[in-house]
C-alpha cells in the first residue's frame, strides 16, 4: 500500500525525506513524501515583502496538489513569518477545506520554548486573547496527531504511516479520486449525483458535510448488506 | 403468542392485489395466528373492519396494506369504480361504484388507540401516523410514497416500463413479508424490524446493481428502492415489540 506525506516546512527537506522514504521501505510501506515549502525565500511566489500570504500559499497548494490525497500532513510550526506559523496555516487550510481529511502533525524545533513564547506573548499583551484562543483551539479541533519536537518528527511520521488509522472520509475521497472521470449513475444519496463523475461528487462531499455523513453511511451500509445473508 | 395475534387488513382495490402475497406468505408462517380482513367496497365491510381492529389485542400487530396519503388511509375501491360513467350514476347505484376514499382518517383514528400498527400505504409517515400517535396510538410504522404503477411514475416525471413496475412491486412483496416474519419470529422491535428493512432493501439494490447489468432501468428501479427504505418512519415507541 502507498502512503502518501506531505511535509510543510520552510526548509529544504530532501534529505529528511529520502531518510523517510528508505525508512519506511525497511518497515514495508511505500511511502511517497513530499515536501509544500511555504515561507522559504526559494518559493517567492508565496511571499509579499518577504512575507507569507494565505490566499497565494491556498492558491498554489490547490494548484500543485489538486486530486492528491496525503495520509499525513506535517507542519512546521515555525515559517520565519512573524504573523503565519505552522497553527495559523493549519487553521487556514481548515477554513478553506485543504486537507480536511488528512490528519496533521504539528513539529518545532524548540517545542518548550514555543509553548512557553506563545503564553509570555499572551502575558505581556503582544497577542491578542483572541489570537491565543485561535491557536489553542486550532490545536484541539484541527485533527492534529500529535505536536512533537523536531528530533522526533521523522519518526512520528513513519509511525502513523505505518499504524495510524486512516478515516473514512480520507479512503472515500482517495478511491474517489483514483477513478475521476467515472460516472456515477444512482441518484442516491443524493439526486444531484445522478450522471456525476467521480472527482465532481468528490467536490460536492467536500462542500456539504451533511451529504458526506449521508454518503459514507450509505456506502457503508451497502457493503455490509451485500457481505451478508439472512434468510 | 396467543391466537390471533396478526391483523391485516387489505381494502378491495385491484392496483393492490398483488399485497395479497405478504398475508399468503404470513399465514404459513403464522398460521391461526393471522386474522386476515379483506375490506370489502361497501360501508358495512369498513364499519366492521373498525370495530375488528377495535377488538384486537393491544399486544397485537395490525398491518394495513393498501393505499393512502398523508392525511388519511383508503378503504376499498369497487371494480367498476374506475370506469367512465357520471357522478350520479355513481351515486345511483352506489355499491357498484364504490370507493371510499377517506376509510381511517383524523375523525376515527382514534380506533388505533393502544395498537400497534405497520402500515404500507402511501405517505402513511406523514400526518396520518401523527395523529395515531397523538390518539395514543403505542407504535406507528409508516412509508412514503411508493409508486408501484406507470401513472404514479409518470407523475413523477419518470416514464418507465412495465419491467419496473414489476420488479418493484416484487420487491416490496419480498421485502416486507420476509422482514415482517422474520421479525415477528425473533420478538423485534419497531426499531429492528426497520433496520431489517433498510438492510434487506440494501441487498436487493446491491442485486439489481451487481447482477441486473442487462436490465437497463436498474439505477431507477435502485434509486426508488433506496426511497422507499428511506422514507420509513416509525413514530411513538419505537423499542415495543411487534408482538407481546
Amino acid at each position: 500500500m502507498i502512503k502518501r506525506c506531505l511535509i510543510i516546512d520552510n526548509e529544504d527537506l530532501s534529505a529528511d525525506i529520502e531518510r523517510i522514504i528508505s525508512q519506511g521501505k525497511k518497515k514495508g510501506i511505500e511511502i511517497e513524501c513530499e515536501q509544500f515549502n511555504v515561507g522559504s525565500t526559494f518559493e517567492e511566489s508565496l511571499l509579499v515583502d518577504g512575507k507569507i500570504v494565505i490566499s497565494q500559499v491556498v492558491s498554489e497548494y490547490r494548484k500543485r496538489f489538486k486530486s492528491k490525497v496525503f495520509h499525513l500532513a506535517a507542519f512546521d510550526w515555525d515559517l520565519s513569518d512573524d504573523g503565519v506559523n505552522g497553527v495559523e496555516l493549519i487553521r487556514q487550510f481548515a477554513h478553506t477545506k485543504i486537507l480536511r481529511n488528512t490528519p496533521k502533525l504539528l513539529y518545532t524545533g524548540l517545542l518548550e520554548e514555543r509553548l512557553s513564547s506563545m503564553l509570555n506573548d499572551f502575558r505581556y499583551k503582544r497577542i491578542t486573547k483572541e489570537k491565543l484562543l485561535a491557536h489553542v483551539k486550532t490545536l484541539i479541533t484541527a485533527d492534529i496527531i500529535n505536536f512533537v519536537g523536531r528530533e522526533k518528527y521523522e519518526e512520528t511520521i513513519l509511525q502513523h504511516l505505518e499504524t495510524g488509522n486512516d478515516q473514512i472520509d480520507l479512503i472515500i475521497e482517495e478511491e474517489l479520486l483514483k477513478f475521476p472521470d467515472l460516472k456515477f449513475n444512482n441518484s442516491f444519496p443524493s439526486k444531484s449525483f445522478n450522471g456525476k463523475t467521480f472527482l465532481e461528487i468528490a467536490k460536492i462531499l467536500d462542500e456539504n458535510d451533511m451529504l458526506r455523513n449521508e454518503f459514507k453511511k450509505e456506502l457503508i451500509q451497502l457493503v455490509i448488506a451485500d457481505l451478508t445473508e439472512i434468510f | 403468542m396467543s391466537s390471533l395475534n396478526i391483523l391485516i387488513i387489505h381494502p378491495y382495490d385491484r392496483s393492490t392485489f398483488f399485497l395479497k402475497r405478504i398475508k399468503n406468505y404470513l399465514q404459513v408462517q403464522f398460521g391461526s395466528d393471522v386474522y386476515y380482513f379483506s375490506v370489502k367496497p361497501n360501508d358495512t365491510s369498513h364499519h366492521e373492519c373498525l370495530e375488528r381492529i377495535k377488538q384486537h389485542p393491544n399486544s397485537g400487530l395490525i398491518i394495513f396494506l393498501g393505499h393512502g396519503r398523508t392525511d388519511r388511509l383508503y378503504g376499498g375501491k369497487s371494480e367498476k369504480y374506475s370506469a367512465l360513467v357520471s357522478d350520479s350514476a355513481r351515486l345511483e347505484i352506489s355499491e357498484e361504484y364504490y370507493y371510499n376514499e377517506n376509510f381511517i382518517n383524523e375523525s376515527n383514528i382514534d380506533v388505533l388507540k393502544s395498537k400497534k400498527i405497520f402500515c404500507l400505504a402511501c405517505n402513511s409517515n406523514s400526518r396520518i401516523s401523527d395523529y395515531a400517535i397523538q390518539k395514543e396510538a403505542l407504535a406507528f410504522l409508516g412509508f412514503g410514497d411508493i409508486p408501484t404503477t406507470i401513472g404514479e411514475f409518470k407523475e413523477k416525471g419518470k416514464n418507465v416500463s412495465n419491467d419496473v413496475i414489476r420488479y418493484m412491486k416484487t420487491e416490496i412483496n419480498h421485502i416486507i413479508k420476509k422482514c415482517l416474519a422474520y421479525s415477528i419470529k425473533n420478538e423485534y422491535s419497531f426499531r429492528n424490524l426497520f433496520d431489517l428493512i433498510n438492510l434487506t432493501t440494501n441487498q436487493r439494490i446491491m442485486y439489481y446493481l451487481k447482477y441486473q447489468k442487462y436490465f437497463k432501468e436498474r439505477y431507477l428501479l435502485t434509486d426508488y428502492l433506496y426511497f422507499f427504505k428511506k422514507e420509513i418512519k416509525i413514530k411513538g415507541d419505537k423499542n415495543i415489540k411487534l408482538i407481546g
